[in-house]
């Protein structure tokens, strides 16, 4: 089961952009994931939480989005700012 | 998250006070709140999820190229017969074409042990708990391992049919190899792989005579999930087939 790697390269993408964005959490993340991508959902669902605690991704919402191909990124995520930083 | 209030830990020390500590927070939450105000932004990313091993991968490409070596990436089940394929086909082209071997197992060294002495330079890489080679770990060992004349490498991956697929290693092109004791319909029910192989290898093929395995079949199958696919079939025990996969070999260092 490599969706533990996957996982992680996610949150350590999802992480230096929320560091760029000087977002204080990740509140959500949607990533598009391709039927030949050879990434299973529910096994990417369930490592997910356990690799985002201890990031600024705690606590987010994964939304998956299912493609045909080998499809697999971050297609957006919800980051929340204190007013003012934007 | 902070079990009491809410507020995240990410955000860093907000009450004024480290939360390395038990928090008992004695005090009743009814009152305003210092979170200053915070407002969610959606950003677009549209951004590979493996960028970084994708990244390296390429920087592998381009160091292999340069130094005019030409990789490929066996995968296929465990107990295939990747090794043994490997340890003929060195024994073959010894003398011939100047190989090399990365092999990957999460486990031992019995793979190096087996293709060693064979006129190849032979590295391992254990896994441990990975069920996959990643491109960083590859492009570590380049240099030692392909860095002296090598024409060939042969990056020999974790025996898995389905994570090796996602990982990119920065080799000209993937192989893949089925045995015909895994039966014919491999391709389709693991199409990651077969789909991204321009060239696939059956092996043991001296068995068929003692199996319900059709080869019409399982090419069938092969060129179904991929049109044209290239297949050898060939016994690297009894060498049945050999000199055409020798041949072909041969012909990739070729400028």
């Amino acid at each position: 089961m490599h969706e533990m790697a996957i996982a992680m390269a996610l949150i350590e993408q999802a992480e230096k952009v929320g560091q760029e964005q000087n977002a204080r959490t990740i509140a959500g993340i949607t990533v598009v994931v391709g039927r030949l991508s050879g990434t299973d959902p529910d096994a990417l669902r369930t490592v997910f939480d356990l690799v985002a605690e201890e990031t600024l991704a705690r606590g987010a919402l994964l939304t998956i989005e299912m493609a045909g191909g080998r499809e697999l990124y971050i297609r957006s995520m919800d980051v929340d700012v204190e007013e003012g930083e934007t | 998250m902070c079990k009491d209030c809410g507020c995240s830990t990410a955000l860093g020390n907000i009450h004024g006070h480290h939360h390395d500590h038990a928090h008992p927070h004695p005090h009743p939450h009814e009152h305003d709140h210092t979170h200053p105000p915070v407002e969610r932004k959606t950003i677009e990313l549209e951004r590979k999820v493996l960028a970084e091993n994708d990244a390296h991968a390429e920087a592998n490409r381009s160091w292999l190229s340069r130094h005019g070596v030409t990789a490929i990436n066996l995968i296929s089940s465990p107990g295939t017969g990747k090794t043994f394929l490997l340890e003929r086909t060195l024994e073959r082209l010894r003398g011939r074409v100047s190989c090399a071997v990365i092999t990957g197992d999460q486990c031992t060294d019995h793979d190096a042990k087996r293709l060693m002495g064979k006129g190849a330079v032979v590295k391992q890489i254990e896994t441990i708990n990975s069920c996959h080679l990643d491109a960083a770990r590859v492009g570590a060992l380049l240099p030692e391992v392909a860095g002296s004349g090598v024409k060939l490498l042969f990056i020999e991956n974790i025996g898995n049919l389905v994570c090796p697929a996602a990982f990119d290693l920065g080799e000209h092109f993937k192989v893949a190899l089925l045995s015909t004791t895994e039966g014919e319909d491999k391709p389709v029910k693991y199409p990651t792989l077969f789909s991204m192989a321009p060239v696939v290898v059956l092996t043991k093929m001296d068995l068929v005579p003692y199996l319900d395995w059709s080869l019409s079949k399982c090419r069938e199958y092969l060129n179904t999930i991929r049109p044209g696919v290239f297949v050898f079939e060939l016994s690297a025990k009894t060498g049945a087939g050999m000199d055409d996969w020798i041949a072909y070999l041969e012909k990739l260092t070729k400028p």
